[in-house]
């Protein structure tokens, strides 16, 4: 049986597309695919193509076995790490050929090894070469790209600065958009105040709540002391402890009065917080004069868009910035371009 | 007592039950709505008192609210007062044809709203 050329190109091709994998991804695959059939493979496909040789003498030899041992070769890239794949390949088929077939064999392997590997050193140089001259210029040209932005942003800047451009419409410059930004974010952070002011209220009642109690206790203390004090004014301990019950009943009623006194304070600051609804409404009425400014610029400027788009002139008389032709330059223009 | 506080402004409802806290009420006696809209829906729905509402507001205003309330239901008599910037003679004349039984020109301060209260819940 002899392989048509057809199924050789095709054999090759399909060997040779296992083949363009790098030698990393091939070695991963080398752990994955299964040693005992790629040694079957490789044999079966070996044994076939030297039995053809073999019984057919009109077949160039050279080509069936550069054909085997490029087929080798590839199944040598494929094997795991050399230890199956080539040897043993070369193992099987000298169960079936000569001593001298093996040698060829052998030699064309190498030469074809020694080739690829060659080939593919040379094109990684070549890669590298490529990317090294690729990658050097491109922050160059960055570079200048990015100064010349800077340079044309530095100087819309200054035009905008002196009042030469407008601002350029964006988010942060259109003026509704910014009042209702603001009038918006007003209303949360007067919310959080609020909070907080709220808590403070909170935790003064609990204060109060937590006073009140201790307060009664030193004033029926203060009740009990004075009796006993009466009764006993030589006993000095009564009157001691009289004079600091007295003593800690102020610091109560104090510090109740400053609770009071604080919570005070704090519905001042509430009432005082009205001012921001108060000036949110004031910002509202502004954006609604400049909604209703826009709507009548709109309105006033706008045609009914049936005319085309007109050429206007560059230059005319009576400009004072622009490089206006005279009677005497437009004759003596003339007077030039005609004799040319 | 159950107290309706009707505002767009959060902060400013806040204030309004702040500020009705002061006066003896506690956190239970008052309500609060958003908008001329949910006010509405919650007059329907529940029993109240006196009605403290803004004037300008999204979906429903507080002159609109006011109109509802006035046209019939269970708070045809409820009293109304209207807290709001509107400061203008011809508003106070509008709100007050509308229904409002006291009018409030904000900023105000508990004295006031004591002294208004006072004055419809006789």
């Amino acid at each position: 049986m002899s392989m048509s050329q057809e199924e050789i190109e095709a054999l090759m091709s399909g060997i040779e597309v296992e083949d363009t994998p790098s030698p990393e991804e091939n070695s991963k695959e080398i752990e994955i695919v299964d040693e005992k059939n790629a040694e079957d493979e490789i044999s079966e496909l070996i044994n076939s193509e030297i039995t053809e040789v073999s019984s057919e003498d009109a077949f160039n030899m050279d080509e069936t076995s550069e054909i085997m041992h490029e087929n080798e070769n590839t199944q040598v890239n494929q094997s795991i790490d050399g230890d199956t794949g080539p040897d043993k390949s070369v193992n099987n088929s000298n169960n079936n050929e000569s001593s001298e077939e093996e040698l060829s064999i052998d030699e064309l392997v190498n030469s074809i090894a020694a080739e690829d590997s060659s080939e593919q050193n040379m094109q990684i140089d070549s890669i590298n070469d490529t990317n090294i001259n690729e990658i050097l210029p491109e922050p160059i040209v960055e570079h200048s790209s990015t100064n010349h932005e800077e340079i044309g942003k530095g100087w819309a800047e200054s035009k905008i600065d002196e009042g030469v451009f407008p601002f350029p419409v964006d988010k942060d410059t259109q003026v509704v958009n910014q009042l209702s930004e603001v009038a918006s974010d007003s209303e949360e952070k007067a919310s959080r105040i609020l909070d907080t002011l709220s808590l403070v209220l909170d935790n003064n009642d609990i204060v109060s709540k937590e006073i009140r109690p201790l307060d009664e206790f030193v004033i029926s203390q203060i009740a009990l002391l004075e009796t006993l004090n009466e009764k006993f004014p030589n006993i000095t301990q009564f009157k001691d402890s009289l004079t600091q019950a007295k003593s800690l009943e102020n610091n109560c009623r104090n510090v109740l009065q400053n609770c009071d006194d604080e919570n005070m304070e704090i519905f001042g600051a509430m009432e005082l917080m009205q001012f921001n609804d108060i000036n949110r409404q004031k910002i509202e009425r502004v954006m609604s004069v400049i909604r209703k400014l826009s709507t009548y610029l709109n309105n006033l400027f706008e045609d009914d868009n049936s005319h085309k788009e007109i050429v206007v002139a560059k230059h005319i008389t009576g400009d004072t910035q622009t490089d206006l032709v005279g009677a005497d330059d437009l004759e003596s223009l003339i007077e030039e371009y005609s004799k040319g | 007592m159950k107290i309706l506080i009707v505002d767009d402004s959060s902060t400013m409802r806040r204030i309004i039950g702040n500020v009705v806290q002061q006066l003896g009420f506690s956190k239970d006696d008052f309500d609060e709505a958003e908008d001329g809209v949910v006010a509405w829906a919650m007059l329907q729905k529940g029993q109240y008192d006196i009605v403290l509402t803004d004037w300008n507001m999204p979906n429903m205003n507080g002159l609109d609210l006011v109109k509802h309330i006035r046209g019939g239901g269970a708070h045809q008599k409820t009293p109304i007062i209207m807290i709001t910037t509107e400061g203008g003679k011809m508003e106070v004349i509008t709100a007050l044809k509308a229904g409002v039984n006291n009018y409030i020109v904000k900023p105000f301060n508990a004295a006031i709203l004591k002294e208004k209260l006072d004055g419809v819940l006789k």
